[in-house]
């Protein structure tokens, strides 16, 4: 059940990034990422649980949007993304009716998805100098050669895998500003170390035991 | 995530003036690897490996435990700190640690069910 709850959320995530509206991005957070925040009525819409929550997550979303707003829409990038991803696109339906050897499409294909990549390397470099966002980037790359290889939907999903990896970020920077709003976020780290800082004795087992032992015996 | 307990897991003992023929046949019985030696009082004095076993004891007559065993074994009190527990793994350079309670041993800890532990109280 917790790996389909959890594929359910990656493919909405997914889904989502496709849309340029903050709204969506808002009911992906709402529904799947702040869940304890916000609940659902009888007809399956988000609802609030509190009021003021959801306009709050929409400032958040907002806040995020603007951050990303400046200098990733370039035009020479989204020139570049379009035009490269749509002559590759172009081109492998060309080689449907033709007698293009394949072996000279991908080429040409691989060739326009290099093309790109070097257009949208100095708008990555200003976006991981903003967001440090090092796991979007490298995912981002490393799903090029995937897409490179697969026909037709490949080069149509390249075509906005950066703006998709920028909307990721600014769910993921949303909702961690949410949370610090409501004052419920605790990084990772203070985490981790709060739950080595327990005493052991508070959180064993014993062979055949099904609830933890208590402190106070061992005290 | 599921939230994970630290599973104490049970290890033998034996007494100092056991004989290194006798431990190393319980070892042998129950598959182990080590024996912890235990005072009348149950408290830690040492541990024997099979390792002990093979270059202390091998083809020498009489020896007992208390010859052979490594004496001041680090462990974890159950009043103390997770974190503890896993400075001493890094430290011995294992995956195990020894709990103990006011000296008695209760058996030992894994990394792997810390790391679940810890993991699993994260969400």
């Amino acid at each position: 059940m917790e790996i389909l709850k959890g594929l359910e959320s990656y493919v909405a995530k997914v889904r989502t990034s496709f849309s340029g509206d903050p709204g969506k991005w808002a009911d992906y957070l709402a529904k799947y990422q702040l869940s304890d925040y916000f609940g659902k009525d009888s007809d399956g819409k988000v609802v609030e649980k509190r009021p003021g929550d959801r306009s709050l997550l929409e400032e958040k979303v907002n806040e995020a949007a603007k951050k990303y707003s400046e200098g990733f829409s370039g035009v020479i990038r989204k020139v570049a993304a379009k035009g490269t991803m749509g002559a590759a696109l172009a081109y492998q339906v060309y080689g449907l009716f033709s007698n293009a050897a394949i072996q000279s499409i991908g080429n040409a294909t691989y060739g326009l998805f290099v093309l790109k990549t070097l257009a949208e390397a100095p708008y990555l470099a200003k976006y991981l100098k903003k967001s440090h966002d090092w796991y979007g980037a490298i995912y981002h790359n490393l799903l090029k050669p995937v897409r490179a290889a697969i026909p037709f939907i490949g080069p149509a999903f390249e075509a906005g895998a950066f703006e998709r990896m920028v909307r990721k970020r600014i769910m993921y920077e949303a909702r961690n500003e949410f949370l610090k709003e409501v004052k419920s976020y605790v990084p990772l780290e203070d985490r981790i170390k709060e739950s080595l800082k327990k005493p052991i004795g508070s959180v064993l087992k014993f062979p055949g035991q099904e609830e933890p032992r208590e402190l106070r015996k061992v005290a | 995530m599921e939230f994970h307990n630290i599973m104490v897991h049970a290890v033998l003992t034996c007494k100092e003036k056991d004989k290194a023929v006798d431990i190393a046949k319980k070892l042998k019985e129950n598959k182990e690897r080590r024996i912890f030696v235990v005072d009348d009082n149950d408290k830690l004095k040492g541990v024997v490996t099979t390792t002990d076993l093979v270059y202390k004891a091998f083809e020498k007559k009489d020896v007992i435990a208390k010859d052979i065993m490594t004496k001041n074994v680090k462990h974890v009190d159950v009043k103390e700190d997770i974190e503890k527990a896993l400075e001493i793994m890094n430290e011995i350079k294992s995956f195990v640690c020894p709990l103990t309670e006011d000296g008695k041993v209760l058996g030992v800890v894994s990394h792997h069910d810390i790391l679940s532990h810890v993991l699993g109280s994260l969400e």
